[in-house]
């Protein structure tokens, strides 16, 4: 069995960033991805649901009212994302729950990170975006935000010469877009990090005098692989990196039994509005995915950020859009439907996503099959959160004459892409699995270093704080061999 | 129509530039605008090499399914009630069934392919008089809301069915019918993909401290 200094599961932010600062340490790293190596020419201008299989892994709660997915491919979710790469906000760091726990380590604050996350900006060549690339879509949105004399800001993107087509979320055909297959995991090749894709991992295994963690995956041809390290780095995403070491419960002599618990969705909730009539058309599907615009303006009062989402149609027929105020369509199907979106699509509809701290109540967990599953209780706290964040959607609707439209049966969509928290760090040893530097406290020798280990809601897409995060993990194992 | 935000709203601070350009910037501006459009042509001309098979429109490589058994017959009613087709619409566009929705029975990654007896039963036992083939399109929709509403599990399937439409997941039809174009090289050509100009006040330097 062949040993390796560093192995690493999964190759999103949590994964190949670790595995390049190691690389540069002169760490022999393997990383072991379960999705293929895609190229631009890979990428499908494609929004139908199979397009979206193909890219991502999809799961559906355990009740039905939640959906959630990955990104598969080397690159991991960096490949799919929309490419909004935001610090988070001061407070994100002192939130405390509604048990008095406070979720992030007192080691680990904006002022701690913010080192960390120049270097990813640096290495992903993030920028803020132009007003003449902001797309009309965004525009729209900062426009009904102007109207209540409130502010909408420029998002920053690690996007450059972007040709508005749409799709980032598909993978962009054109490169402009930068992912980690452009910086990251070509630097840390070069200094010889393997990386192994289709590579699914089963579980992992202690070897016999618990120097070393032996990691059991199946490859390409369907072939069953042992590897050995006595320095495990998970990083397979908050869905996924709980659930194998849970299916690897057997084979460790323990495992907190916090692992999986806390998943946060990031306090994500959609919402749609009808522009007022005297707005100008959104074109909603041009530009970049994450459409350009993030308002803090709800953030003082409500912990509360909004963003505007570009729309493919696609998006409409996953959303369950109807009208808040009882007006139609009061059912999302059906001839009304059908032509309301006729006559509002492209240029009079716009979709938003709310992201906003909330408690981790969910969990995650393998079935007695090995299988993900997860759920999102409908607990009188999220309720509220919930209930607080359509406020300001229809304190909009109020103040603007926009038109705001539930996007889930009886509430609004919640979740999707940005899972949290499952294996997060923190300074209580009962309810943090992990150390503030990312070390599994019942199984030492193996860390998270992904968007499990972040420990609470980023209040804006988490992409940069995951990713700072793992370079503050990283630095931490290069500097403490 | 709103007039455009760059007109009225020329008060604004941070307004872009539009000092006037001496002959000589405007002719280096020129220039470089020319030789910009070059670029920009012959960059486009290269991805479109690579980019010709993900950006056509999904091609039918199967025709439509037609329903054979009854369970399949009660699944078509259910695709063309969720998204009506000429028979149901009274503007008489196309629906559900003529982008090729039923193939979803068959679709690999299609979750709900696996328990179609299921599904149709569910519906048919929900029917008043036993049959939702047999249903006028109100009695329908009445049944869809009363199922959707025991199963909340159904809005995925119906969300997958009004995914195959305005999705195109087999066909343009349902793009067509929203007017959405679909893939693309990119819209910045057309000088349509930003109202280019600030319109409103900012906070923050590009993230909150």
């Amino acid at each position: 069995m062949e040993t390796y200094d560093v192995v690493i599961v999964g190759s999103g932010f949590g994964g190949s960033i670790p595995a390049l600062r190691l690389a540069e340490d002169g760490r022999k790293v393997l990383v072991l991805e379960q999705g293929p190596r895609f190229t631009a020419k890979d990428y499908k201008m494609d929004w139908s649901f199979r397009n979206q299989m193909r890219m991502f892994v999809s799961f559906t709660s355990e009740d039905y009212t939640v959906f959630m997915r990955y990104g598969k491919g080397l690159g991991g979710g960096s490949v799919t994302y929309a490419a909004a790469m935001l610090r988070s906000p001061s407070e994100v760091f002192d939130y405390t729950d509604q048990n008095g726990y406070k979720v992030w380590p007192s080691s680990v604050t904006r002022s701690v990170l913010d080192p960390y996350y120049e270097k990813v900006e640096q290495m992903m060549e993030i920028e803020r975006i132009a007003w003449e690339d902001v797309p009309k879509v965004g525009g729209c949105f900062a426009m009904l935000l102007d109207r209540m004399g409130l502010t909408c800001d420029r998002a920053m993107y690690p996007i450059h010469d972007c040709l508005h087509c749409g799709f980032c979320m598909c993978g962009c055909p054109y490169d402009r877009k930068k992912h980690l297959g452009l910086n990251y995991i070509p630097q840390a090749e070069e200094l010889g990090a393997e990386f192994v894709v289709n590579a699914k991992v089963d579980h992992v295994e202690e070897d016999g005098d618990g120097s070393n963690h032996v990691v059991v995956y199946v490859d390409e041809f369907n072939i069953e692989r042992k590897v050995a390290t006595p320095m495990l780095i998970m990083a397979a995403g908050a869905l996924e990196t709980p659930v194998i070491l849970q299916r690897s419960k057997n084979y460790l002599s323990d495992l907190h039994p916090q692992v999986g618990k806390n998943f946060n969705q990031n306090g994500d909730m959609a919402l749609v509005f009808q522009l007022p009539e005297d707005f100008p058309d959104a074109w909603s599907y041009m530009g970049r995915n994450n459409a350009g615009m993030i308002t803090y303006a709800f953030w003082e009062e409500h912990k509360i950020t909004i963003h505007a989402g570009g729309s493919p149609p696609a998006i409409y027929a996953a959303l369950d859009i109807v009208r808040e105020d009882g007006g139609k369509p009061d059912i999302p199907f059906g001839v009304e439907f059908k032509h309301f979106l006729r006559d509002n699509y492209p240029n009079r509809l716009i979709s938003s996503l709310a992201i906003g701290l909330v408690d981790g109540e969910g969990e995650v967990w393998a079935d007695d099959n090995g299988l993900l599953k997860f759920n999102i209780p409908q607990t009188d706290h999220f309720k509220a959160y919930l209930d607080k964040v359509a406020g300001v959607g229809l304190r909009i609707q109020e103040e603007t004459g926009a038109k705001l439209f539930r996007t889930a049966d009886h509430t609004y969509e919640h979740g999707d892409a940005h899972p949290l928290a499952t294996c997060r760090i923190g300074d209580n040893e009962e309810k943090a699995p992990c150390t503030p530097n990312g070390e599994l406290r019942s199984n030492p020798g193996i860390y998270c270093a992904d968007g499990a280990s972040v420990p609470g809601g980023t209040g804006v897409n988490p992409a940069h704080t995951i990713a700072a995060n793992a370079e503050r993990i990283a630095a931490f194992l290069v500097e403490n061999k | 129509m709103m007039k455009h935000p760059e007109k009225e709203r020329k008060n604004m601070p941070n307004r872009l530039p539009m000092s006037d350009p001496s002959r000589r910037k405007f002719l280096k501006h020129s220039v470089g605008f020319l030789l910009a459009t070059a670029a920009y042509g012959s960059g486009l001309a290269e991805t479109a090499k690579y980019v010709s098979p993900g950006w056509s429109r999904p091609v039918l490589e199967n025709a439509c399914l037609e329903p054979s058994t009854d369970a399949e017959k009660t699944l078509a009613a259910v695709v063309d009630t969720v998204v009506p087709g000429p028979t149901l619409d009274p503007d008489g566009d196309p629906g559900g069934l003529e982008a090729c929705s039923l193939n979803l029975m068959f679709d690999e990654y299609y979750p709900f392919r696996t328990m179609i007896p299921e599904l149709a039963t569910l519906f048919d036992i929900n029917s008043p008089g036993g049959s939702f083939v047999d249903l006028d399109y109100e009695s329908r929709m009445e049944t869809l809301v009363k199922v959707q509403n025991e199963m909340p599990i159904l809005r995925l399937a119906f969300r997958a069915i009004r995914s195959a439409f305005f999705g195109g997941a087999y066909n343009g039809l349902g793009h067509e019918y929203v007017k959405y174009p679909g893939p693309n090289l990119g819209y910045r050509h057309i000088l349509e993909a930003s109202f280019r100009v600030p319109v409103c006040q900012e906070l923050t330097d590009g993230w909150m401290p």
